[in-house]
């Protein structure tokens, strides 16, 4: 029993000193530890190179283009300068119109020219009519012996009538004119008289004629005195103003106290015998009226011409090609009758097809409308006066009236007609001769892209030695002339302030199209190195171009220009620039974040040893020379830079081929190793306060100044890197 | 800080103060439990029972249990006496020793410790808990039955991780940390044994393990290597693991090609349903996790005073098929920096300089993290266990006392653990056995081992571990086995054994 309990106890007993021993030494434990800690953390690392520095771009100012000059799979960039532009031609050729034509048409108040008309009085009327109960012998044998003759007794003395004899004057159609009657404005009559008996006559004639539609006669005025006419003699009377007298189709007359003179045994006067009476009337000025209009035509069927000319009026037109047009009418009627106004242009043609034009006013009416011009050419050279601008035209305008019924007319009332065109004429062409003339190509001002190419250049000479610039001209018209262009490249600084200005000046000749039906002519310009240069020498960022087309500066008259519309020229304007360049003192500036801030949620504990890395891998062909400087911008400028961090270090072109030219994965690697330890305490506290870094690498000039092809492979790789060799330590304190 | 890191420690070492048990009971044939490691062993007894169903023997004054617990470092190598003025004083290998007092102290210190660091430093963790043991002889054969709970944990380190982090990756710019991961197996096994003796030196035997798994994480494959490149510094990590588990997580279609961050902020596990029996026993009993495992084992007498040992257990494997699921994560991601301007155009190295610096380290994390796919299948998959090899030889002494030589190796997916045992066993008349050992386990050359058995009657107490407290700060190994069993017809005598001479008196 003693042996089975002894073993156990011992076994606790052990295991009791055990954890004693344990609990012991670990109370002694002193847990002060330090880690000495080698941290190796890559700071940054970039590619940059030229396809990613200058990645392919358009927009609406310039493209950036990687094209494979050599086929050879190698890319190239180049920066493309587009600018857009076109000579309006609706702002120098505007669309013709027509001058308005403005006419009014009525009856004349001459439409009744003089007329005469005439009656006669036979000697047998005379002696029934008038002489009724006359007790001479003579007038009684004469008359109831039926003799045949009278031979007034000498001596016996003369014959005075007893009663008046009346007669009529009618007036037959004037003019094609056959009036009731009309009332005038001023006008002269004249009564002649022919004497036709063996002996001489006296006596009184009184007028008479209608004064209104459906009136009776009335006396025109008073009684003409005829005094002794002498027998086979004739002569007027005295003639009477007709001033707003009223004379009608038909006037009769009254003739009394007729004396017959006695004669001798040889004034035989025979029954057959006559009196001759004529009215003339003259002078008319007619006011109103009514009557017949045989002839319906207001307005002569007579050629006259309308005027066509483009809005400034300087250019002489030849021809258009009417799109769409029309010609508006406006038509107004005084009349009591339907008007028809008519209008044919004998040179505006459809094909085969002439264009006319008809319009019914209605009586005392009005009516607006247009004549569609779409489709037809006009042709305004047929004016021997004027072989331009002119439309020949004929333009009638009749009355619609049934010949058989009477008008009342007034010579106030006319027929109004108004031709015009108010939305001009859009022409698919206008030839012409627009003379001697200049447009302004207006300036275009455009953000140049150029500093795209190295926005972190800084300073040095830069020339491109390929540089071209290519204008293309597209003249759609028959328009030529000499475009003088000028070209400026500008340079500003970060404030707007004008530093360089270059401006290039070139003459074109633009030429023309012979044909409306030919293909524009498409002219190209180019502007070599040697001219364009200077104006890209600067790196402007803002080009600007302007100029002036001087039209038909070599053309004279015989040429005939013209234009279509929508063909307005189109000018573009292309810069390119390939990376082919002369440098010289390049120099590139950049800042880099850089800050052991940005190692964030790390604590570095105490910095015993920092090395810094630098690995470039250069891969232009050129050798670089690069600076680093610490920067603080959290700070005023002037007290941004910490300290120089690499100075001027020459990091050496790749082997060049003979072409110049580094091939792919070629490059040379340059390592930079920085160290600092606990004694470079300043400059250590100034990395640990940098939060950037400024890089300035300047590219070493070309051997024998040659020139450089940037490819977009060359790039520069560069890795900064850090060892920092930290003490974490943790002490515990009592 | 100094009481807590105390109270911790004191609590590890009180426990480490048994160690590893298997290779000191290896020899004590009295003791059932030797089966264990090598299924031709039996007791010299007719039949036994033991285990936690059986009442009174099972609980008291312990259960039947097992427990083991191996490091890669002793105490020893992370805490010792201080030199110099130091001497009083436990210290560990980064104590910040004074230059100027004790020049290049501090460097022999460390240099000394990733010294001790191996490519793959494991932790591993193993419990067992014995339901039921059976053994009974019918003339030269002796079957046994066994019923247990296992438990099985790894957590492996990559020496070079320990390295990495304290140390930096400007020492190890090249950090292997492959291997890095755990693996956590529970299962039943249900073991059936048999062993016979052939002619008067041979015995074999084999046993018949018949597993269910329970719960299983393992990190099948881990691969993952930091780099950090001379100069440039740029940091390559790559990353492809694979993880097998059973646990029941939800909508696992949804993790293919994730990122990481995402299949972590979405993991989900499916909650059992408790309430339902069927669903209980399915946790519990009949998980159809099945697998099967063998141990094999045999002794041979050269002649009467020396025999050879030789056994394998545990050569068997477990098929998950119960809400299995396997995770590849892959990822290849590179570091160029900081501030990385790689193929910027100096319209964004513009933006990033007016930017508000929203990078830095954390994009380093960022970019593991999103490099990094998951795939993620449902399936099978198989666990292989940890098996063991032993193999050893005795000499009779006396009739009493043995000496016996055991070398052991446990083959682990990227490693074997090796271990070497030098012991003495004395058989205490008929009611106990003794047994004490030197190993060399794990490269620590201080572990001296006890077993030993007290019968009254029939009952049977016994312990054995193989790294007593004696020396705790050098142990790597913790680790029991304890219980009680009932045995029965046991021999009244030791057989004494007639001595030839010479010593190879067979040969």
């Amino acid at each position: 029993m003693r042996n089975r309990l002894f073993r156990p106890i011992v076994l606790i007993i052990i295991i009791a000193l055990g954890m004693y021993g344990c609990i012991y030494q670990v109370d002694k434990l002193n847990t002060d530890v330090r880690f000495d800690m080698s941290l190796a953390l890559p700071l940054a690392k970039g590619r940059l190179n030229m396809r990613s520095l200058i990645p392919p771009k358009k927009d609406s100012t310039y493209a950036i283009e990687h094209y494979d000059e050599a086929n050879d799979g190698d890319s190239i960039i180049r920066l493309i300068y587009e600018q857009d532009s076109a000579v309006l031609i609706d702002e120098f050729i505007e669309l013709p119109r027509m001058i308005p034509y403005r006419s009014s048409y009525g009856i004349s108040d001459s439409i009744i020219d003089d007329f005469d008309v005439d009656d006669s009085v036979t000697f047998e009327r005379l002696v029934f009519d008038g002489y009724e109960g006359q007790d001479s012998i003579d007038l009684l044998n004469f008359a109831d012996a039926g003799a045949t003759t009278l031979v007034p007794n000498p001596g016996t003395g003369n014959y005075f009538g007893t009663k008046p004899i009346e007669g009529e004057f009618t007036v037959g159609i004037v003019d094609g004119v056959q009036f009731d009657y009309i009332v005038l404005n001023n006008g002269q009559l004249v009564i002649t008289v022919n004497n036709g008996y063996a002996v001489p006559i006296s006596f009184t004639i009184t007028l008479y004629t209608i004064q209104s539609a459906g009136g009776g006669f009335e006396q025109l005025g008073d009684p003409i005195f005829v005094p002794q006419v002498p027998a086979g003699s004739a002569g007027p009377l005295p003639p009477r103003d007709l001033q707003n007298a009223i004379i009608s189709g038909i006037m009769k007359y009254e003739i009394s106290d007729v004396i017959l003179y006695a004669g001798d045994a040889s004034n035989v006067i025979e029954r057959p015998d006559l009196l001759k009476l004529g009215m003339e009337v003259y002078d008319l000025s007619v006011n109103s009226g009514q009557a017949y209009f045989f002839d319906k035509l207001l307005k002569l069927d007579t050629l006259q011409y309308f005027t066509i000319i483009e809005e400034n009026g300087a250019k002489q037109l030849y021809e258009i090609g009417i799109e769409s047009g029309f010609i508006n009418y406006d038509i107004t009627s005084e009349f009591d009758a339907p008007i028809n106004v008519s209008l044919d242009l004998p040179s505006t043609t459809r094909g085969t097809d002439t264009a006319s034009f008809d319009a019914l006013v209605e009586s005392r009416g009005s009516y607006t409308d247009k004549w569609q011009l779409g489709g037809y050419t006009m042709d305004l050279t047929q004016n021997p006066d004027q072989p331009f601008n002119s439309l020949p035209a004929h333009l009638n305008v009749s009355l619609n009236t049934d010949p058989n019924e009477p008008l009342f007319f007034n010579t106030a009332d006319s027929v109004y007609v108004d031709l015009y065109n108010v939305d001009s004429l859009h022409y698919d062409y206008v030839k012409g001769y627009w003379g001697q003339d200049t447009i302004v190509v207006k300036e275009e001002t455009r953000e140049f892209g150029l500093g795209d190419f190295f926005p972190s250049w800084k300073s040095g000479d830069i020339i491109f030695t390929e540089p071209k610039v290519t204008l293309e001209y597209v003249n759609p018209t028959g328009i030529e002339g000499v475009l003088d262009l000028n070209m400026t490249g500008l340079k500003h600084d970060k404030d707007g302030v004008l530093q360089n200005e270059v401006t290039l000046q070139r003459e074109y000749t633009i030429e023309r199209m012979q044909d409306v039906t030919d293909d524009p002519i498409d002219s190209l310009f180019v502007i070599g190195p040697q001219e364009i240069n200077p104006v890209f020498s600067t790196l402007p960022d803002e080009l600007r171009y302007s100029g002036i087309l001087y039209v038909n500066r070599n053309a004279g008259p015989e040429t005939i220009n013209f234009v279509k519309t929508g063909a307005n020229t189109a000018m573009n304007l292309t810069a390119e620039l390939p990376l082919k360049l002369k440098i010289n003192d390049f120099t590139l500036e950049e800042e880099f974040v850089f800050g052991f801030d940005s190692l964030d949620n790390f604590s570095f504990g105490e910095l015993e040893k920092l090395t810094i890395y630098f690995k470039v891998k250069n891969q232009f062909p050129l050798n670089l020379s690069v600076n680093a400087v610490l920067l603080d911008t959290t700070k005023r400028v002037e007290l941004q830079p910490l300290g120089t961090l690499i100075d001027n270090t020459l990091i050496q072109s790749p082997e060049v081929s003979p072409v110049g030219k580094v091939e792919r994965g070629v490059f040379k690697e340059y390592v930079e190793v920085i160290e600092f330890d606990v004694d470079d305490g300043e400059m250590l506290d100034k990395i640990m306060q940098a939060n950037k870094v400024l890089i300035t690498a300047v590219l070493a000039s070309p051997k024998d100044n040659n020139s450089v092809t940037l490819y977009t492979y060359y790039g520069l790789d560069f890795n900064i890197a850090i060892d920092a060799n930290v003490t974490v330590q943790s002490i515990e304190e009592d | 800080m100094k009481k807590i890191l105390a109270i911790i420690i004191t609590t590890i070492i009180s426990i480490s103060v048994f160690g590893q048990y298997e290779n000191t009971l290896y020899y004590l044939d009295r003791i059932p439990q030797a089966n264990y490691s090598n299924p031709a062993t039996n007791p010299d007894c007719k039949w036994w029972m033991g285990g936690l169903l059986i009442p009174i023997v099972g609980q008291v004054p312990t259960f039947p249990m097992a427990f083991q617990f191996n490091m890669p470092l002793s105490w020893s190598d992370i805490m010792y006496p201080g030199k110099g003025y130091m001497s009083n004083e436990l210290i560990t290998p980064w104590y910040p020793y004074d230059e100027e007092i004790m020049p290049g102290e501090y460097d022999k210190n460390t240099k000394k410790f990733y010294k001790k660091l191996k490519e793959l430093n494991y932790f591993t963790e193993e419990f067992d808990l014995n339901l039921l043991n059976l053994g009974f002889r019918v003339k030269r054969n002796f079957f046994t039955i066994e019923l247990s709970e296992k438990q099985r944990m790894q957590f492996a380190v990559p020496g070079d991780l320990i390295e990495f982090i304290t140390r930096g990756n400007g020492n190890v710019r090249n950090a292997d940390l492959s291997g890095f991961g755990a693996s956590f197996l529970y299962y039943h096994q249900l073991a059936v044994g048999y062993n016979r003796r052939f002619g008067e030196s041979l015995k074999v035997g084999a046993k018949v393990k018949l597993l269910a798994g329970v719960f299983n994480l393992t990190t099948e494959q881990s691969n993952m290597y930091v780099n950090t490149e001379e100069i440039t510094n740029e940091i390559d990590i790559n990353v492809d693991y694979k993880l097998q588990t059973n646990l029941p997580i939800k909508n696992i279609e949804y993790f293919n090609d994730r990122s990481l961050q995402d299949a972590l902020d979405t993991l989900e596990i499916e909650e059992p349903d408790l309430s339902s029996s069927k669903e209980i026993m399915e946790l519990t009993l009949f998980t159809k996790n099945y697998g099967l495992a063998f141990d094999l084992g045999a002794h041979y007498e050269i002649n009467s005073d020396f025999a050879v040992h030789a056994s394998v257990v545990d050569l068997g494997m477990i098929r998950w098929n119960k809400e299995s699921s396997q995770f590849n994560l892959q990822g290849n991601y590179h570091f160029p920096g900081i501030l990385d301007l790689n193929y910027s155009t100096l319209d964004e190295l513009s933006e990033l300089n007016e930017g508000d610096g929203n990078f830095g380290l954390d994009s380093l994390i960022q970019g593991v993290e999103d490099s990094t796919k998951v795939t993620a299948t449902q399936g099978s998959y198989v666990t292989n266990l940890v098996p063991r090899i032993f193999v050893g030889g005795t000499y009779n002494v006396s009739t009493r006392f043995t000496l016996g030589l055991l070398a052991r190796l446990d083959v682990r997916p990227r490693s074997w653990a090796q271990a070497y045992t030098a012991s003495l066993n004395f058989k205490t008349f008929t009611f106990g056995n003794i047994g004490l050992s030197y190993s060399i386990i794990n490269r620590s050359f201080v572990n001296i081992g006890l077993a030993y058995t007290v019968r009254i009657g029939p009952w049977q107490m016994f312990m054995a571990t193989d790294n007593l407290p004696i020396f705790p700060i050098y142990a790597k190994t913790i680790g029991f086995r304890m219980g009680t069993n009932l045995v029965f017809g046991r021999q009244k005598k030791i057989k004494r054994v007639k001595k030839g001479l010479p010593m190879f008196n067979s040969l």
